[in-house]
């Protein structure tokens, strides 16, 4: 009875659906006659209509902007000690107070924002690359190169990430270059899945049959006809990965295996707080609420992004 | 053989000797279709086909969706590989030539796809997607490969201008156009011309059908037309080939077996046709009953006999071989007319 | 026309509100169904076609909305019902089926059951009823083995037959009107000449009245009564089918009817309309077919024609006729 009921809706809402595609192709060709959206269009859509995206990418502008032009921004010297002016609360000289070492948190976090950011792009973008080389060659050769592949991929998933990451960095030492590595390693799986299910579908597709009726080669077919198509989702996954990477950082860098101090990584700054959690609280809240800050912003943007750029991901 | 590579015809409007440009022999095409390892099931998309194109012929392939057709034009040029029989092109038999061989060969056969939306890139521009093949082939020269994609462009009907354009910016029919610009590129003997015109408007329909016959007589281009719209096929085919879930019913030159069609399929699809024209519409056609059987279990015997309201015993149990009546050839047990 | 008129659409105007402008899809169209009659509108892509069967279906979303016009089914005004109002008329007094039955029907759920459940949606039946209501209407649009396709899943059924259970669910309530978008596009030659027979019987033996979208003009002459053929959101011509084909007025529709190839003689070259349909956005100043029209002249860039009844219930929109008779039905 329940499920009957539950039909008649589900149907009723298909006949929306239905409704919906139909304007949706009528509007396809509204967008054949030159109504279409470029790149650059669909950006100008998404700043108008999702603002909450479009603030995230703002903020996200100028905190990367901070972190390049750091020593300009930072009101003091981030590794300037001054025991005298140890553990002050927040005040017109000092905005967030210091640290136990007297060393002004403000500026602290303002550079730690390039280790963050750095730590944000650079993994991913190596992962991605990965993943992306990997999920094409999987979906192009299909058969035993696949399968190696998309087994790798899986144990790579099954695994939890930030383990594998640890027991590389416990092997290979803490620093940046590691943690580079590491994250690297780890990340590449989920890009090559989704790769690897675009071209499935990209390379039944017509243009790709006029290619090889050319005699084109397939490496080229691959980089040419099926990498580019790619791309929105590649753009969209890019964003969302960001911040999964500085928050593996900063859980590393709380257990101690991250980047190692003196240096000004967010991580490290919410652990070193901690001993001073209930006397001096923003020693620790204000790092991870720059941590928070920036992982939601890319979060948004994400979001924003996959909705006008890549209706593929977003059935997903 | 060699009697099998010439034919004096008085079909096509040539009325010369006409030399064939591909022959198919036995050709076969399955594709897995799941079920079970001990009992795998397979679609019979293409089964013993017999097929030869006239070079500067069109050669029409008519059939309903699930007849092979399709299948059947790419498995010629080797998009698809046969699953048996051979394939003779200009007398060489392409199936199992190793690629590099082929490669040569590859050129002198293009294809043009149904669906303009889905068979031009949309992140390359017109010049990347004509240039395309020039390029592949060695044509390094920027200057010389501009000038003939420009030239291609105009042959084809696309302005100037719009050299730099993205598809997205273009409608069905000159994505069409672009497509035929692509398969042009190369000065290939054979275009097999898949649906070229079913998605397009009536409009749009007719220029690109008359671009298609500008073509061919400028280059001396051979068509194997594949379609569903026997008032196209009328139009630009000398011979007509119908197809019925992966076999041959008839084959012969247009205007007869339009006149008389031997296979009473034929005659089914020319009677079902909606003709512009409401003065027809009150002779009470004949119509097929049924649906169309699976290709994963075809019907034995004559794969027409569950729909033929002519059907008797034999038809259920042997395939009718081909019988020659005139120049044409039909693949019935009871032949009309 | 002395036939009682079930749907009048009058100066219907239905626009897009995108980002690069309003786009006029359905720019004052006036459409009349008389009872059990089969009514043909016929265009190209992006003609309005279409729109307007949404529009008059309350099936507008976002960005496009009725901005004007009235549509009135049996004496009623349904031009803006409320969702809860309309979705009472939908299904019951006027229904609709699209080109690809697939996307309508419900892929987890065999066809019988989702016919039996627009039933009791729209009627207080038992289950049982409703069930034999089903299997009466599946003989009735010819689905053979009619007990054994009620549990089939859409997706075991050929092309065909899920057009023929649309079609049934479509008629389940024995709607005034049912609006067919482009019902045999998909289908097989031979299949789409079934279901258009099925139509016509339904409508002879039923009275429904049918508005069938289609770009056929092969489709139009089989089975319409009147034609409306439509360019660029507007009605150009609009008669009864033999007199539209015997005496083609606008050259629009000269122009399709002979861009068709036939199949009664071989011709070397097809007539072709020149260009291609103008951008809804920047339509010409005047008539939207002046850009291609062979016979335009001066005027016809400058003034947009009106509706002109050329004979009884024969309106041609093009300056040729302006002479011959009064104006119809016009803005």
């Amino acid at each position: 009875m329940k499920e009957d009921k539950n039909q008649v809706v589900g149907s009723e809402n298909m006949n929306g659906g239905q409704a919906r595609g139909k304007n949706h192709e009528d509007l396809d060709f509204l967008a054949q006659m030159g109504e279409s959206d470029s790149l650059a269009d669909k950006l100008k859509i998404l700043a108008r209509q999702n603002k909450l995206a479009a603030f995230s990418a703002v903020i996200l502008i100028l905190i990367f902007l901070a972190a390049v032009f750091a020593p300009v921004v930072a009101p003091c010297d981030h590794l300037a000690q001054s025991l005298t002016d140890r553990l002050q609360d927040p005040s017109a000289a000092h905005l967030l107070g210091t640290d136990e070492l007297g060393r002004d948190v403000l500026s602290r976090i303002i550079f730690g924002a390039r280790i963050s950011l750095t730590i944000g792009l650079v993994p991913t973008l190596i992962s991605m690359a990965i993943g992306t080389v990997l999920g094409l060659c999987a979906g192009f050769y299909g058969g035993k190169t696949d399968f190696i592949i998309m087994r790798l991929a899986d144990v790579m998933l099954a695994f939890p990430s930030l383990l594998l990451a640890m027991v590389v960095m416990y092997t290979m030492g803490g620093g940046l270059i590691n943690i580079f590595i590491a994250l690297s390693l780890v990340n590449w799986a989920g890009t090559a899945r989704i790769v690897r299910a675009q071209t499935l579908s990209l390379k039944e597709k017509e243009f790709v049959e006029a290619a090889k009726s050319i005699g084109v080669k397939k490496w080229t077919i691959m980089f040419r006809h099926i990498l580019p198509n790619c791309l929105p989702s590649l753009i969209v996954l890019f964003t969302l990965n960001i911040p999964s990477a500085i928050l593996s950082e900063a859980s590393l860098s709380f257990l101690g295996i991250g980047a190692q101090p003196p240096s000004a990584s967010w991580g490290l700054m919410a652990v070193r707080g901690k001993k001073y959690l209930f006397s001096e609280p923003w020693l620790s809240i204000a790092p991870s609420a720059a941590i928070m800050i920036v992982v939601m912003a890319f979060n948004f943007l994400g979001d924003g992004l996959r909705d006008v750029l890549d209706p593929y991901l977003k059935e997903q | 053989m060699s009697d099998k590579l010439t034919k004096d015809t008085k079909s096509g409007n040539k009325g010369q000797a006409e030399k064939v440009l591909l022959w198919a022999k036995n050709l076969v095409k399955e594709f897995p279709a799941g079920g079970t390892r001990k009992n795998p099931q397979v679609v019979h998309a293409v089964s013993d086909v017999n097929l030869e194109i006239y070079q500067g012929e069109t050669l029409a392939l008519v059939g309903e969706s699930g007849c092979g057709k399709s299948t059947l034009g790419r498995v010629l040029i080797r998009l698809l590989e046969p699953t048996a029989g051979e394939i003779y092109y200009e007398g060489e038999n392409i199936v199992g030539m190793k690629e590099s061989d082929f490669a040569r060969l590859r050129r002198q056969m293009q294809i043009i796809f149904q669906d303009p939306y889905a068979s031009l890139n949309p992140r390359m521009s017109v010049k990347e997607i004509i240039g395309e093949p020039l390029l592949t082939y060695g044509m390094k020269d920027k200057g010389e490969l501009e000038a003939r994609v420009r030239e291609l462009m105009r042959e084809v009907g696309i302005a100037q201008e719009f050299y730099n354009r993205y598809p997205h910016q273009f409608s069905g029919g000159q994505r069409q156009r672009i497509g035929i610009a692509r398969a042009i590129a190369l000065n290939p003997k054979l275009i097999i011309c898949d649906e070229p015109v079913s998605a397009l408007d009536v409009s749009i329909q007719s220029q690109v059908l008359n671009l298609l016959k500008d073509l061919q007589e400028r280059y001396g281009l051979t068509y194997l037309f594949i379609s569903h719209d026997l008032s196209v096929v009328k139009f630009i085919a000398d011979r007509v080939c119908v197809m019925f879930l992966g076999m041959i019913c008839e084959i012969g030159d247009t205007d007869s077996l339009y006149e008389q069609p031997l296979h009473p399929y034929t005659r089914f699809l020319l009677n079902a046709i909606p003709k512009a024209d409401p003065r027809l519409r009150s002779q009470e056609k004949e119509l097929l009953t049924g649906e169309i059987p699976s290709p994963v279990n075809p019907p034995s015997g004559c794969r027409f006999h569950t729909r033929c309201p002519y059907a008797k015993e034999i038809c259920s149990q042997k395939a009718p071989e081909g019988r020659t009546v005139g120049e044409r050839k039909v693949f019935c047990h009871f032949p009309l007319g | 026309m002395s036939e009682s008129i079930v749907l009048d659409i009058k100066n219907l105007r239905s626009h897009f509100f995108t980002a690069k402008g309003q786009v006029p899809a359905v720019d004052g169209v006036s459409i009349q169904v008389p009872e059990g009659k089969i009514i043909g509108i016929v265009g190209e892509s992006g003609c309005g076609k279409s729109m307007t069967a949404m529009s008059v279906m309350g099936l507008l979303r976002y960005p496009g909305r009725v901005v004007g016009g009235t549509i009135t089914l049996d004496g009623k005004d349904i031009t803006h019902l409320r969702p809860k109002e309309i979705s009472k008329v939908r299904g019951n007094e006027i229904s609709m089926i699209f080109q690809e039955p697939m996307t309508s029907l419900n892929p987890v759920y065999p066809v019988g059951k989702q016919v039996r459940e627009a039933i009791l949606l729209h009627q207080k039946v038992s289950k049982e009823e409703a069930k034999e209501r089903v299997l009466d209407i599946f003989r009735a649009v010819g689905i053979s083995e009619p007990e054994k396709r009620y549990y089939s899943y859409p997706h075991q059924l050929s092309g065909g037959l899920r057009q023929r259970v649309m079609i049934g669910m479509a008629m389940v309530c024995r709607p005034k009107v049912m609006i067919a978008d482009e019902p045999t596009t998909a289908l097989d030659v031979t299949i789409e000449a079934q279901i258009l027979r099925l139509m016509k019987k339904l409508c002879q033996e039923q009275g429904t009245s049918i508005i069938l979208i289609t770009h056929n003009m092969g489709v139009v002459a089989e089975v319409c009564d009147y034609v409306y053929v439509m360019y660029a959101g507007k009605v150009m011509e609009q008669a009864e089918t033999f007199e539209l084909f015997e005496r083609t007025s606008h050259p629009y529709t000269q122009g399709l009817l002979r861009s068709i190839p036939r199949l009664d003689e071989k011709a070397e070259r097809l007539y072709t309309i020149d260009g291609v349909v103008p951008n809804l956005l920047h339509l010409p100043k005047g008539c939207s077919f002046c850009t291609r029209c062979s016979q335009a002249e001066d005027r016809c860039f400058a003034e947009k024609p009106r509706l002109y009844e050329t004979s009884e219930g024969h309106g041609v929109r093009c300056f040729l006729y302006e002479g011959e008779g009064k104006v119809c039905l016009d803005e």
